[in-house]
């Protein structure tokens, strides 16, 4: 028998590794290399958080999608800075996070030329269908409204999404202690405008909060 | 736990439960095919661009040795991505001198101001040697600034307006934001303030006089004018006087408002005003935390040292085990390793390290304590906080002193 027969199997048996599971880092070289459907993966993969900070940040509106894209522009185009592939997550929360602050900055602007943040009457799609819920609803989103755009930012990545200081400020690209004075700032804020939310009231007392708009 | 926490805790909550799984489907598709295309495009255009960054840092190279670049500031805009090669930047003696990066940041330099552009990864820096500078920051490419002006350290997000103006024979500082978050750092840990849009710095390095007080000009706000602020341009920074400009009085109609937020609002002078109304030895005996808090420092803000130390020590004694107690422990130590007595400095910075380890001022405490011991016990004495100090931030801003002091002898 020739020794030629026992070589190994043809290579046509072999399939590629998938790129859905491949990790970030991967993900982020094959990118880098122009393999846009690596590019359809980290969309598959981040796109649900990075439309859960958009909208957590900046409620719920027709624009959601637009700046949802719009982060993943900036990704495609900033790439070349990510020095640790391993950083993909942190990095889109770091663009989304400033793509948020430069939306609420500009919603700011459009308000106090008194149009509605889009220019066109406001939209809220809530899950809840009953009123009080719509109303509980509304008045979050107007406390968060009145955050400083950084303050808000902070508060939606610490407290909601629960990232860690250290990360935040990697996020944002902050020292720390900016970061833990903002977390801090935003609380302060937020308790101050709950109290002038009385939609709210209900809800804060079931949550164990016995001094509403109050101090520590 | 207190109660605004326990309210952001629950809002937090009610947002995480808001969220609603909304099918994106449609967005999901155009948004998954527009960044594959993107790739595509960008992948496409690479070699093009590539040369062209090649050209661009082999233009810089020529400029700056022909000395080309002073004297071509003069007038018009000129592309400045040549800039960032390091070069010192100077503006002519009859007019202000505008620079364009390639990003669309762009800087108005006042007559006679000097400036040196560089760029990190993650920041654009300027080293203001003297003059003033006018900046419009970009947020196309997500960078923030990173302005340096004697030992003053102003960082400014992406998308921001502001103006520095600096004079190194005076030691003055002046940072107006017209845009945009900012932050300065001071020399010593804890020197750091937050600005605001709307908001003016002034520092006199000298006397350590603060203050912070709102645009004379509200209106410059809204206009969100790129320019200089017109009283600095003809003399920029030599005309930051020591002491600091009025501020805003308590609104009329009667409102009262709360020492702490005038404090937020860099009000110090009306919370001065205020306690002494009130009396100030009977404000440090009876006036509630808070007050006290913000009277500590506006007072520390305001440069009088002596009675924001009062404040501190009223704070400790009156609300012992407090998150603000210890953080009058911290700024006491701050007080002291600014005049100079480092083991005083020592004594408060382990107190609040103690009393609060982890504090919001607990990285700068602990750097701050391994500045003292090195200075007071020397360098081998510090070694074992260094280590400390790198294991727990080794990006913290002290951790090049920590390696600094675990390298030298």
């Amino acid at each position: 028998m020739n020794a030629t027969s026992s070589a190994p199997p043809a290579p046509q048996n072999l399939r590629p590794f998938p790129a859905s599971r491949l990790a970030d880092a991967e993900l982020v070289q094959l990118v880098r290399a122009g393999r846009e459907d690596a590019a359809g993966v980290i969309w598959d993969r981040y796109a649900p958080m990075v439309r859960r900070i958009v909208r957590r940040t900046l409620s719920l509106g027709p624009e959601t999608e637009d700046l949802v894209q719009e982060v993943f522009l900036r990704f495609v185009d900033t790439l070349p800075r990510l020095r640790d592939p391993h950083a993909l997550q942190s990095f889109l929360y770091g663009i989304a996070s400033r793509v948020a602050i430069s939306e609420l900055r500009r919603r700011k602007v459009r308000r106090a030329v008194g149009l509605t943040p889009s220019g066109v009457l406001p939209d809220i799609p809530v899950a809840a269908a009953e009123h009080e819920a719509r109303e509980v609803i509304g008045a979050l989103h107007r406390v968060l409204d009145k955050l400083r755009p950084r303050e808000r930012v902070v508060f939606v990545l610490h407290d909601v999404e629960g990232l860690e200081f250290a990360d935040v400020a990697s996020a944002m690209r902050l020292s720390e202690s900016t970061v833990k004075r903002a977390a801090a700032s935003a609380r302060r804020r937020l308790a101050v405008f709950a109290g002038g939310e009385p939609a709210l009231h209900g809800y804060l007392h079931e949550h164990g909060v016995r001094r509403i708009g109050g101090s520590a | 736990m207190n109660e605004r926490d326990r309210t952001a805790q629950a809002l937090a909550q009610l947002l995480q439960s808001e969220e609603p799984e909304v099918t994106a489907a449609a967005g999901d598709l155009t948004g998954r095919h527009l960044v594959r295309a993107a790739v595509v495009l960008r992948h496409r255009n690479r070699g093009r661009r590539r040369t062209l960054a090649v050209g661009a840092l082999t233009l810089a190279g020529a400029l700056f040795v022909g000395g080309w670049l002073s004297s071509d500031l003069r007038g018009g805009a000129v592309d400045l991505s040549a800039a960032l090669s390091g070069a010192t930047l100077v503006a002519p003696p009859d007019s202000t001198a505008r620079l364009e990066l390639a990003d669309g940041a762009r800087v108005e330099l006042s007559p006679d101001s000097r400036i040196q552009l560089g760029e990190t990864s993650d920041a654009i820096t300027a080293r203001l040697a003297s003059g003033t500078a006018g900046i419009v920051t970009s947020d196309e490419t997500n960078r923030r600034w990173d302005i340096q002006a004697g030992r003053f350290n102003v960082s400014a997000d992406p998308g921001g307006k502001l103006a520095v103006a600096w004079s190194e024979g005076s030691g003055s500082l002046l940072v107006d934001l017209y845009e945009g978050e900012a932050e300065v750092r001071g020399p010593m840990e804890g020197d750091e303030v937050d600005l605001h849009p709307g908001q003016r710095l002034r520092v006199d390095a000298a006397s350590g006089r603060l203050s912070l007080t709102p645009l004379i000009d509200a209106e410059l706000v809204a206009s969100v004018k790129p320019s200089l602020p017109v009283e600095d341009r003809e003399a920029p920074a030599a005309a930051v006087p020591s002491s600091p400009s009025p501020t805003t009085n308590v609104p009329a109609g009667g409102v009262s408002v709360s020492w702490s937020k005038l404090v937020s609002k860099g009000d110090f002078d009306a919370v001065l005003a205020a306690a002494e109304r009130r009396g100030v030895p009977a404000c440090l005996r009876s006036c509630s935390m808070d007050d006290l808090y913000a009277l500590a420092l506006a007072a520390r803000y305001s440069g009088r040292s002596g009675l924001a130390s009062q404040g501190w020590n009223a704070l400790r004694s009156r609300f012992p085990g407090s998150g603000r107690g210890a953080e009058g422990a911290f700024f006491l130590a701050r007080q002291a390793q600014g005049a100079g007595r480092h083991a005083e400095a020592l004594r408060w910075y382990n107190a609040y390290l103690s009393e609060a380890p982890g504090g919001r001022y607990a990285a700068d405490a602990l750097g701050g304590k391994m500045m003292a011991t090195a200075r007071s016990s020397g360098k081998a004495a510090a070694k074992p906080i260094a280590r400390a100090y790198l294991e727990l931030y080794p990006k913290g801003v002290h951790a090049d002193g920590a390696r600094g002091i675990l390298g030298g002898r």
